[in-house]
């Protein structure tokens, strides 16, 4: 049982939620995120070029 | 004629010969130096590491492709430089050493009028004990992933292991970074979700305790001290993230760790309180420091010059303020920073990616009671090392064009962004991943309250950064290759 025993890493540590865990692999909700991570990779290259 | 020559062929030296060769055309010569017969897409070796991928998946030969380029290609190692040339001939030239194309052993030297530094580093294992073979590559009782061969071989091992644990026996995993300068935790950070992703395919999970050791501070810092991010309506540090990471896994970890000895089912190692400890292992993938590649320099009258074009480390000066170091790292500023990458000392010289010396640590600099300096060196690799390639290729070609007396284009590592997508697995629909951008790489904490631009740093989990890692590894293979449409792809 995890309350008896002594704190460890793991005590402090926030985890993601169900719901979180879902979106992580909802195959519509990844399909926006890969268009986000696109655009900030893409301003962020636009950025880096000088 | 102008002779462009580039020394190394990875990333940054790639791309810059790339880029030369385009907007050099055949006026001038454009000639890599790399004792590398295959170029190799580093990031994918995670994958190579447990079993994903194939040597051939994240290699490809460099000759045919300098061929069709019209890239003059030398596999030989860069040995010596000599700016100021002979006394019976000013012209600057390097010595070189071949190790394939049928000349291995031979010696030539090269003249040049622009040199570029873009060797990459010396895998430093054997700066701790143990962990290299004394010959300067791994040693017997680890693995690494820094070199598609390095990977074979730890993908080999890791199955080894997995075959026993799968007749019962429970195993110790240990990975992370195998001295207290290390930089590219970041390749770590990657293979140890890729064990534990592996372990659970092959049904093992339960019969491995993992551990990550890291010279980090904190988990998240990379070597660029961490970085926050708006999430949740907070503005909070990516430890939280990282560590989050772990907890979800169910991964141990060792922070703030300088590994001083490698034993067969051991390590030994000092935290930054000044103690120290051990941990044993039955498989462990360490990630050993760099250095230099110990060229030297040589002046007209062949007395030795290398700490004029060389740090103490190995790595060449360029355009940094190098007394920056000294003044403490409450005084450091984005200014310290390259930005043209050009030899001070002589103008027709530049540095891109690991080769070229960095002006301190973007992490706070750290040393334990004993002495023992704990914290990681900065990274510049990947995209930032890419960038600093081409901004070198566009400032020479500008000179030698005679459209500058100067280099014009920067890359400053203050002025630029990095991309990092650790994935886990392979497949379209059952990985993983951690994408995350930061933007400026040097934190500027006069322009922005937490160091960087929060518009332009953020982190995310999901199948969609995997998707992501996948389209880099195959994106940036065919632009390596120059493939039709290979300038389209950004570095």
């Amino acid at each position: 049982m995890r309350h008896i025993e002594q704190y460890g890493q793991s005590d402090y540590t926030p985890v993601p939620g169900k719901f979180t865990l879902f979106l992580r692999n909802c195959i519509i909700w990844q399909i926006i995120q890969f268009a986000w991570i696109n655009l900030k990779m893409t301003v962020l290259i636009v950025k880096s070029h000088h | 004629m102008a002779r462009l020559i580039i020394m190394g062929g990875g990333v940054s030296g790639h791309t810059a010969a790339s880029f030369a060769k385009k907007w050099l055309g055949n006026e001038h010569e454009v000639v890599v130096v790399t004792p590398n017969s295959l170029w190799n897409w580093i990031p994918s070796n995670i994958f190579v590491g447990v079993g994903e991928m194939s040597k051939e998946d994240v290699t490809f030969p460099l000759a045919p492709v300098y061929e069709k380029a019209g890239i003059d290609y030398r596999q030989a190692k860069a040995v010596s430089i000599h700016p100021e040339g002979k006394i019976e001939d000013d012209t600057p030239f390097i010595t070189v050493e071949y190790t394939g194309q049928g000349k291995e052993g031979q010696t030539e030297e090269l003249t040049y009028d622009y040199l570029i530094n873009a060797t990459g580093p010396k895998l430093n294992f054997d700066a701790t004990p143990g962990l290299g073979n004394g010959k300067g590559d791994v040693g017997e009782h680890t693995v690494s992933v820094c070199t598609a061969d390095h990977a074979i071989h730890a993908s080999l091992e890791l199955k080894a292991v997995v075959e026993k644990m799968k007749a019962g026996e429970e195993k110790r995993f240990l990975i992370g970074t195998g001295h207290g300068m290390c930089t590219c935790q970041g390749a770590a950070f990657e293979y140890i979700f890729n064990v534990d992703h592996y372990l659970k395919q092959e049904g093992v999970r339960d019969k491995a305790t993992i551990t990550y050791i890291s010279n980090e501070y904190e988990l998240g810092d990379f070597g660029v001290g961490g970085m926050h991010i708006k999430a949740g309506g907070y503005v909070t540090s990516g430890k939280v993230f990282a560590e989050s990471l772990y907890v979800e896994r169910g991964l141990r970890w060792i922070k703030r760790a300088h590994v001083n000895k490698v034993e067969a089912d051991k390590v030994h190692y000092e935290t930054l309180d000044g103690n120290m400890h051990e941990e044993d292992y039955d498989f462990a993938m360490l990630i050993p420091p760099f250095a230099g590649v110990g060229m030297k320099a040589y002046a007209k009258d062949g007395s030795d010059m290398t700490d004029v074009i060389f740090a103490p480390n190995g790595m060449m000066k360029v355009d940094a303020d190098y007394e920056s170091g000294a003044r403490g790292f409450e005084n450091w500023s984005p200014n310290d920073w390259p930005s043209t990458l050009q030899n001070p000392t002589y103008d027709n010289i530049f540095a891109v990616g690991i080769a070229f010396a960095p002006p301190h640590f973007i992490s706070k600099p750290m040393s334990s009671p004993n002495g023992t300096p704990i914290n990681p060196t900065p990274p510049r690799t990947g995209m930032p090392s890419a960038m600093m390639g081409k901004a070198v290729a566009a400032s020479i070609c500008d000179m030698i064009k005679g459209v500058a007396d100067k280099p014009i284009h920067t890359a400053s590592m203050s002025e630029m962004g990095a991309a990092c997508v650790a994935s886990t697995g392979k497949g379209l629909l059952n990985g993983t991943a951690v994408s995350m951008t930061m933007y400026p790489v040097v934190p500027d904490y006069k322009k922005y309250e937490y160091g960087r631009d929060l518009n332009g740093t953020f982190g995310t989990i999901g199948l969609a950064g995997h998707w992501v890692k996948l389209l880099l590894h195959y994106g940036f293979i065919w632009k390596a290759k120059l493939k039709p449409g290979w300038t389209l792809i950004p570095e």
